[in-house]
Formats: structure tokens, sequence, C-alpha cells
């Protein structure tokens, strides 16, 4: 039995959709050790639609964003500067989540310019804790590809796409977090976001990632409050899930 | 089983989030959610997109959150943190009623507007940085110029001092020659003097030079004269040197005669020697063969005698033989 609290006009159940993920691939080059890609029974596979079916899809929606990513990586694939250029040149305001991980040619570097906002995964700025965490990220790569992203724009007098530095937050990398503000800053972008943990089961063989309210919440919330502090000071944008500092103050566990 | 870590929303509260009505996720395999970790509501191979974002589960969906009786997914939620229903709802009409969407439309247009400058902003930028660019080219030029300047004022300004100083001392020595001038004007008359008589002596070389001259153009009238008369010592010359050269031919002829018959003299002079020699020998031989003939004579005298003597002593012994033998003839 539905309660007049409980009723909802209908035109309050229409979905007015700003923001489109669309999932080229669910396959990976990386198998980070928060990530679900990694789990053994997991399967990944790619995207079947032409770009062009792709675009009428995008453009009847009318997004403020599309975002060409999901749980894989879009630039494992071959073809993905073609759709993104296709894309592109219907208006649509197209975004990507990526981690870097390979070393992008000219073409790649010159698409990903002419993007809305790039968004880059980057845990930790100690490399040999990346390397674990996201098991095969080097981090002088990423830190080369960001560089000659930002290089591109510069010179050819092109907008920086919005530079987004996204970090999965674990015990192990909670307290290097005010030198990830630093890093973000010296890279030249624009914003750091903390993203909340969930915690898939421990994968065999990789190093064992824990939540910080499991481990010390108030050595996490001191590090956050440090890394704002220094956010504020290089005027870098620096964000959180709000699911994150709700888990440190209260701790409460779902499985 | 994955675990996620947040804060539940109690009674009144539901999740801050707006996602059901906002966010769309297209899988690899078609599969739509509406959220990232929601369930799934439809899919896009099977049914077109504005259909699945209508259909019963999306509206579902909608409905825990509008309501706070949240599924599983959206109570384990991890990303979105808690806010009352009545904040929730707030936001959500906002985002989904026509007059939020005639505002979204507006400032979309705007935001097309404020694109079209910002690319023609960017345009200006990059030539205003051309333009900065060549005013600071400019700029460390003209400081260039300037250091130049500087450095060409404060060589000027030593330049100045320098002459100031030198204008001191030309002062200074300008003294010293206006006290030397009665002893210069005595040394002045004495020059003028000294230059008249070389005037003089002058005019004295003139009249030798024109005399010369005069000599001069004698000799040259002779000049021809002169020329011819060497000309034919020089016939003579060269007719000379062809004689001695001839009679050195010939001496050269005679030399190689006269060291032949020289040789043939050495070779009779001493086949004479020799032969001399040879004479010389024969002569004492002769001179010992005649020394020697008295001897012999003697000897010879000798030889007959003890032969007359042996005759006789052997007729003597022979005629007693024959007398014997009968055959002793008469004496």
């Amino acid at each position: 039995m539905t309660s007049e609290v409980d009723e909802i006009p209908p035109e309050m159940l229409r979905a007015r959709p700003r923001t489109i993920y669309v999932e080229m691939t669910s396959r990976c080059n990386l198998l980070c050790t928060y990530c679900p890609v990694s789990q053994p029974d997991y399967k990944g596979e790619d995207l079947l639609m032409e770009p062009e079916a792709l675009a009428d899809v995008l453009l009847r929606a009318q997004p403020d964003e599309v975002q060409l990513s999901g749980h894989g990586e879009t630039t494992m694939l071959r073809d993905w500067t073609r759709v993104a250029r296709l894309l592109l040149a219907r208006g649509l305001p197209v975004t990507i989540t990526s981690n870097f991980a390979k070393r992008f040619n000219d073409e790649e570097i010159d698409t990903l310019a002419r993007f809305r906002a790039v968004k880059i995964s980057v845990d930790t700025t100690d490399a040999d804790l990346q390397f674990q965490l996201r098991r095969g990220l080097k981090l002088d790569k990423l830190t080369d590809n960001l560089d000659r992203l930002v290089a591109h724009c510069e010179s050819n007098f092109i907008e920086k796409p919005f530079l987004h530095i996204s970090c999965t937050i674990t015990h192990l990398n909670m307290p290097l977090v005010p030198d990830l503000v630093r890093w973000t800053h010296a890279r030249k972008a624009h914003a750091l976001a903390l993203v909340n943990l969930v915690r898939h089961p421990d994968i065999e063989g990789a190093v064992k990632i824990l939540h910080p309210s499991e481990v010390d919440p108030q050595g996490a919330v001191r590090a956050i409050e440090e890394a704002q502090r220094i956010a504020d000071e290089l005027g870098v944008r620096f964000d959180m899930e709000p699911g994150l500092i709700d888990s440190l103050e209260v701790g409460q566990t779902w499985q | 089983m994955a675990m996620s870590f947040n804060k539940a929303p109690g009674p009144g509260e539901t999740r801050d989030c707006t996602d059901p009505w906002n966010f769309v996720i297209v899988r690899s395999n078609g599969d739509v959610s509406l959220c990232c970790r929601s369930e799934v509501v439809g899919n896009v191979k099977r049914t077109p997109l504005p259909e699945v974002l209508e259909s019963d589960q999306a509206k579902e969906l909608r409905r825990g959150v509008w309501t706070g009786k949240l599924n599983y997914d959206c109570l384990r939620c991890s990303e979105r943190g808690v806010a009352t229903i009545e904040d929730l709802r707030a936001r959500v009409r906002r985002g989904v009623s026509d007059r939020a969407a005639e505002e979204i439309a507006s400032l979309r247009s705007e935001r097309h507007v404020l694109r079209q400058i910002r690319s023609e902003l960017l345009k200006e930028r990059a030539g205003l940085h051309g333009h900065v660019g060549a005013i600071e080219g400019e700029r460390d030029q003209l400081g260039r110029h300037a250091a130049t300047l500087e450095s060409e004022l404060a060589s000027l300004r030593a330049h100045g001092e320098a002459l100031e100083a030198e204008l001191a001392r030309l002062r200074e020595h300008a003294k010293v020659l206006e006290a030397e001038r009665p002893q210069l004007r005595g040394h002045i008359a004495n020059l003028e003097g000294e230059n008249a008589a070389l005037k003089r002596h002058g005019e004295a070389l003139e009249a030798e030079l024109a005399r010369l001259r005069e000599h001069t153009k004698v000799l040259e009238a002779e000049r021809p004269q002169l020329r011819g008369h060497i000309a034919n010592l020089e016939g003579e010359n060269a007719a000379l040197k062809g004689h001695a050269d001839t009679l050195e031919r010939e001496n050269s002829g005679l030399k190689g005669h006269a060291r032949a018959m020289d040789s043939d003299a050495r070779g009779l002079r001493e086949h004479a020697q020799a032969l001399e020699a040879e004479m010389r020998g024969v002569h004492g031989h002769a001179q010992a063969l005649e020394a020697e003939r008295p001897h012999l004579q003697g000897h010879i005298q000798n030889l007959e005698r003890e032969v007359a003597n042996l005759h006789a002593r052997l007729e003597a012994k022979r005629n007693p033989i024959k007398r014997i033998l009968g055959l002793a003839k008469p004496k």
C-alpha cells in the first residue's frame, strides 16, 4: 500500500539523462586490486554497435556529457579514436576515464585534447605502490602521457580538457593523498577526486587492501584535511565521494 | 561478495542521489543501468534507449530513491551520501521540471554562445601571444640598446673628463710657451738668418743645376754618335769572339796532337833509354871482354906454349915408338 508521502507525480518519474556512459569495452589492460575486472570469474567484451548508430542514440538524448568509459579501458580498442572523433564531429560533449597505462601516439593525444574532460586514474605518487595496486601500471609512462597532453594543448592553443585525477582510496595510499594533490598541481590538472573503495574478495598473489575505516579512520580524516588544505593553497579542486566521509565517520559495512 | 563502506539512510532520509533520473550507463553487452552499481533496467539491443529509461524497472528505481524505500544496491552504495527525502525531492524537481528543462535549454543555448565566444577569445589569445612575443622581442632589443647608450654615455663622460684634464694641461703648457716666447723669437731670428743663407745656397745650387742641365744636353747630343761607335765596337767584338772561338778550337786540336806527340816522344825516350841501357851493358861487356882479352891472350899463349910443349913431348915420346916400329922418319 502506497502512502500519500510515497506518491510520486508521473512527471517526476521521467528520465532527464544528463550523463551517459558508453562502455566501449569491458576488457582492461590492467588488473587493479580493487576493481571487479580483476576478479577470477570476470569476463569482458567489446560494444558491438556502429559508431553512427551510437551517435544517433546519443544525439536524441541530448546529454551534457557522453563518457566513453565503463569498467574497461577504452583506449585499448584499436579504432577508439575514430569513434571518438565521429562523436566529437557530431557535436557531442565527449569525456573519458582512462588509466593512461599505454603510451599514446600523437593522434591519440590530439583526440584526447579535443575532449571536454579527461579523468585519469592515479592512486598514489609512490611508483612502487602504484605498480602493486594497479598491477602493471608504470607511473612514469602515465605521467609522460599526461604531460604530453597538456603540452599539446598549450602549444596548439587548444583549451585544455578538464583534467580530473581519480584516486581510489585504500589503507595503503591514504597517507599519501596530500602528495597526490601536489602531483596533480604539478601536472597542471584541475582536480583530484577521492573514490570510496568497494572491497572485492582478495586476489591471490596481489597486495591485500583494506578500507581506511578498517585500519585508521582518524588518520584517514587527517590526511584528507591536510590534502584539502594543500589543494586550497594550490588552487586544485578537491572532491571526494560523500560516501567516503560517511564511511570514515560512521564505518557502516555492507556485504 | 564485495564489501561496501558507507552510512545507511535513517528514517525520513534517502540516498542523496539523482542518478536514476540523470545518469545512464550502456554496458558493452547492451545492458542499461542508471548508476554504476545498480541493477540492469533494460538492454538497448532489444529495446530503444528512451523506452528503457521509461521502463517499469527504471521508474521503480526512481520511486525507491524518491520515497526512501531503497533497494539493496542503493542501501549499500558507497559513493553517494545521505539526504532528507524532502531535500532529495526538491533536487529532483529542479532537475526534471519543464521549467528546469527550459532553463537547461536556455543555459545550453547560452553555453553554446559562450563556447563560440571562448573559441574567438582563444584565437585572439593566440594572436596576442604572437604580439606579446614580438613586443617582448622588441623590449629585449630596446633593453640592449638602452644598455649600449648607457655604456656610450659613460664612455662620453669619461672622454669629457679626459678632455677637461687635457685642456688644463694645455693651458699650463701655454703658460710655459708664453714664458719661452722671447727666447723663441731670438731663435726665430737666427733661423731666419739661416734661412736666408740657405736660400742663397739654394740659388747657387739652382745655377749649378742649370749648368749641369746644359752639360746634359751636350751629352744627349753626343749620345747617338756614341751609340753608333758602341754598335761598331760590339760588331768587332762579336767578330773577335768568333775568331777567338776558331782559335780556341784549333788550339784544342793542336793540344790533342801535342798530347799524342808527347806520348810518342815518351815512348821513344823510353825506348832510347832502354837501348842506351842495353848499349851500356854491351859496352860494359865489351870492356869486360877487352879487359879479359890480354888475360886470354896470355892464356892462349900459355896454351900455345903448352900445346907446343905437349907436341914436343908427344913427339918425343913418339919417336922411340916409331923407331921401334920403323916408322920414324928420318930426321
